[in-house]
């Protein structure tokens, strides 16, 4: 059985390094992300044990941990996108004959980049506009919960753009022929339906 | 023709294969635009809808069910559920039914049920000469449980999109006794398959077993008790019962089963952060959906449609259910928890339906949905892990789904199903 990952037209060397940053980027950001989740927990662990051991309740705890919930769901959904990790609805579009279905993932990953470069400007402009005022008892400033929509709409740009574009070129073969199977197949590891629980991810693996 | 703008560009959006939170996203976005408000405000919709205080215990739930998957607690309670029913004619499929039970007392999710479970489980089954087509049915519709039975993170979206009025410890009550009923009818179903395809028992591992398997598997179990108990009892809110939770998971993974490694750790600390991104991205750009669909009247729009239909409340539930149904085919289920809420609410409440039996019926037809092609995370999933393919999984599972379909007629025509628990709490 031939791996479904494995390159049928192999990659030139400047795509292999875009390949590999881009995969690193990815990396980074979920490191990120999985750092604010331990923090997000040990938060909360010492806010129970501030209110009934040492009976003075960190107020800052609940605003520090809706800021960080932000962070890791916009970081990490940029990351499923490069992925291909969030719930889609691929049984119509595979249905079509596959040119057909290569046009609409090149739509598709270029509308969700044009949702990333909306969302960047106009979170950039709630990020400037509350900026000068704080966030309750924090004392940081309000604009920094919009700066990870900032981000997660670049991340989307860079991430969707470039699939988009090497999608259109037909320089993007050799890591989404599993959505290119016939309804119904198993998806094989690493497709976007299957869950990051009992596997190792996919961006993990090709390391 | 806003409201068809925004539900034109969702479906279409869907339809090409845009990732559904992105579908929500764009169509809300193009129908700010359309109205001529600031898209400022659009995204900003989308920043306020993951903002809840009590979304913050959804990464809490979805790591502690990454804990129990990598940390053994979850092989520990297959174990106890093996001793426990394995004896029983097709053991294995009420071994599986069972520790869904179990496991979504901690876990809270179904999808996380189908894999930690069915990792486990539908290996086993095959090697012991059940068809792989039945193990992935039990295995998929037994998941449900983790939407049913507390903790549900399910409920608490649910609590927010109803706006905040019902209590998240009397919604987690509540499931108790639908999703005991939903596992009870699951069993009969796994049965009956059983004896028709003459598949063995096990053999009883005597009571000395299993009461060691329960002894090993109470640490671990412990993880819901805190939890639940936490909520219910009100010392913890839900968010800070989600982390305590946690917490405690870790200590019994590492300091009592001792099969959490710094490499296991990191494995479900990465996982959780993908699978928390999905679901919170989906609530985010739901709730900009919504706010729509609330600005476009579509509420009071559907309850007058319906009551035109038929002024029977048991035409108009049975109508909520087959919409629901169909919704959850083609959907995801925080999505449409978020989106279908303040759509639906109003209509059940003018028949005098309270908002916590609904949420019973909610849960159980969106979860449906999950285990239904063509969009169905758990059936998915299950297919993957067995190696089925799922038209033929879906061609044997219809026992399973008349068993969930009598659990659900049960839970929207007898209200006492699940409103006595919560009565019993005040």
């Amino acid at each position: 059985m031939t791996d479904p990952l494995e390159p049928r037209l192999a990659p030139s060397g400047p795509e292999r390094a875009l390949d590999r940053a881009l995969d690193a980027l990815a990396r980074l950001v979920t490191l990120v992300s999985g750092c604010c989740l331990v923090l997000l927990i040990a938060i909360f662990g010492w806010l129970v044990f501030g209110r009934y051991v040492l009976n003075e309740t960190p107020t800052w705890a609940e605003q520090l941990g809706l800021l960080l919930i932000v962070v890791i769901t916009f970081l990490s959904a940029a990351v499923g996108v490069h992925e291909q990790r969030h719930l889609s609805v691929d049984f119509l579009r595979d249905a079509l004959p596959r040119g057909a279905r290569r046009t609409l993932m090149v739509v598709g990953d270029l509308v969700m980049a044009g949702f990333g470069l909306l969302m960047a400007l106009h979170a950039w402009h709630l990020v400037v506009f509350k900026w000068s005022s704080s966030i309750p008892l924090l004392d940081l400033p309000e604009g920094l919960r919009s700066l990870p929509l900032t981000v997660c709409g670049l991340l989307l740009v860079l991430f969707a753009g470039s699939r988009a574009l090497r999608r259109a070129l037909g320089r993007y073969p050799w890591q989404d022929d599993h959505l290119l199977e016939s309804l119904g197949a198993a998806p094989p590891e690493g497709a976007p339906l299957a869950p990051p629980t009992f596997e190792a991810p996919r961006a993990e693996r090709r390391r | 023709m806003g409201l068809a703008l925004l539900l034109g560009i969702f479906a279409v959006g869907v339809v090409i294969g845009v990732p559904v939170a992105f579908a929500l996203g764009v169509a809300a976005v193009a129908a700010f635009a359309y109205e001529g408000l600031p898209l400022l405000i659009a995204f900003q919709r989308i920043l306020s809808g993951i903002s809840v205080f009590s979304l913050l215990a959804i990464p809490f739930f979805i790591f502690a069910g990454e804990l129990m998957l990598h940390g053994g607690i979850a092989q520990r309670l297959v174990q106890l559920a093996a001793a426990a029913v394995g004896s029983l004619r097709g053991g294995l499929g009420q071994v599986n039914v069972f520790s869904s039970m179990l496991f979504g007392g901690i876990s809270g999710s179904a999808v996380a049920d189908v894999s930690a479970l069915g990792s486990i489980l539908i290996p086993v089954m095959k090697e012991k000469g059940y068809d792989a087509d039945y193990a992935v049915n039990v295995t998929v519709t037994s998941s449900l449980a983790g939407i049913m039975i507390p903790p549900s993170h399910n409920m608490i979206l649910y609590a927010v999109a109803a706006g905040g009025g019902i209590s998240v410890s009397k919604l987690f009550i509540a499931g108790i006794v639908p999703g005991v009923i939903m596992c009870i009818c699951l069993a009969v179903a796994a049965y009956l398959v059983a004896v028709r395809r003459g598949y063995a028992a096990e053999r009883f591992p005597g009571w000395r077993s299993l009461l060691l398997s329960a002894a090993t598997a109470i640490p671990g179990l412990f993880t819901a008790v805190i939890i639940v108990g936490g909520v219910l009892s009100g010392i913890f809110t839900v968010t800070e019962s989600g982390a305590i939770g946690v917490i405690y998971a870790l200590a019994v993974t590492t300091l009592v089963y001792r099969q959490l490694s710094w490499a296991k750790f990191r494995i479900a600390v990465l996982s959780a952060v993908r699978t928390t991104a999905m679901v919170m991205i989906l609530v985010g750009c739901a709730t900009a959906f919504a706010y729509l669909l609330a600005l476009y009247r579509v509420p009071e729009q559907l309850t007058g449609a319906l009551t035109a239909i038929s002024s029977d409340p048991i035409v108009i539930l049975l109508m909520l259910n087959v919409m629901l149904l169909v919704l959850g085919m083609i959907m995801d289920m925080a999505a449409l928890i978020l989106i279908c809420t303040p759509i639906f609410l109003p209509v059940v409440a003018s028949f005098g339906m309270d908002p916590i039996q609904f949420g019973m019926i909610l849960m159980m037809n969106l979860g449906l949905g999950l285990c239904t092609p063509p969009v169905g995370a758990c059936l998915f999933v299950g297919c993957a892990i067995g190696g089925v393919r799922i038209e033929r999984a879906v061609v044997t599972i219809w026992p399973f789904y008349l068993a969930i379909l009598t659990a659900l007629m049960l839970t929207t025509f007898i209200p006492a199903i699940s409103l006595t628990l919560p009565g019993w709490i005040g």
